[in-house]
């Protein structure tokens, strides 16, 4: 459910809700979740370590309970050049509960955190993965792509220097959220 | 605990260990809902 909300800027604000989480399903402990967890290690892809949970809030767009929908490849990153590739695997979330920051509506149903997979593409083993997600409510600490696009174009622009690598790319990196740290999902 | 336990370096360090403490993940998302006054997103790198 949307609705829209005139405010005082003119601006028209959407607001939502969510499904929401209680907390039986929130507390169901699945060896096999946290297990799918700790094998989404990927050294050297996010090896930033916030050093608190305060610290994690300020470097994501949004904290919230989800569950892990599916998984499916995402549009990979070429290089330039073309058969230079490195694919991603997409952890869909279907979003519970707004902790912290905020959800754009676009996101309201779904949305996609774009993982590092490597230089082959990820459907060989897509249906195992897929099938050894967790089932139950996961925590994410999120930083949107269009917040991480921004910052960049941002940066880019006080240097004085040209947006490298194209729109394309930009474009991409938008449709996706990241984990902030490998610490940033939790079961 | 609250994280991949079957990780044992993971609850060793940073907010992998504040996480930790907290024996279930409802009673860590009851204290991160309270969290009012910290500045979400300064820190997008």
């Amino acid at each position: 459910m949307a609705a829209g909300v005139a405010t005082t800027s003119g601006v028209v604000a959407t607001r939502y809700f969510l499904p929401g989480v209680d907390d039986a399903a929130l507390d169901t402990y699945r060896q096999s979740d946290v297990e799918f967890i700790a094998q989404l290690g990927m050294p050297g892809a996010m090896d930033v370590v916030p050093s608190t949970l305060k610290e994690a809030i300020t470097m994501s767009s949004v904290v919230l309970v989800g569950e892990i929908a599916d998984v499916r490849p995402t549009e990979p990153v070429t290089g330039e050049v073309r058969s230079d590739k490195v694919y991603g695997l997409g952890m869909v979330v279907r979003p519970l509960e707004v902790i912290q920051g905020s959800l754009p509506l676009r996101f309201r149903d779904e949305l996609t955190i774009d993982l590092l997979h490597g230089e082959t593409h990820p459907a060989s083993g897509l249906d195992e993965v897929r099938e050894r997600r967790p089932k139950g409510p996961v925590v994410f600490f999120l930083r949107s792509g269009e917040d991480a696009v921004n910052r960049f174009i941002d940066s880019w622009k006080k240097e004085g220097k040209p947006v490298p690598g194209g729109t394309a790319r930009l474009d991409r990196d938008r449709q996706y959220y990241g984990l902030v740290s490998y610490h940033g999902i939790l079961v | 605990m609250v994280g991949p336990a079957g990780d044992p370096e993971w609850a060793s360090v940073g907010m992998a260990r504040e996480a930790s403490a907290y024996p279930t993940l409802s009673e860590l998302v009851a204290y991160l809902r309270i969290l009012d006054s910290v500045p979400v997103g300064t820190n997008i790198g």
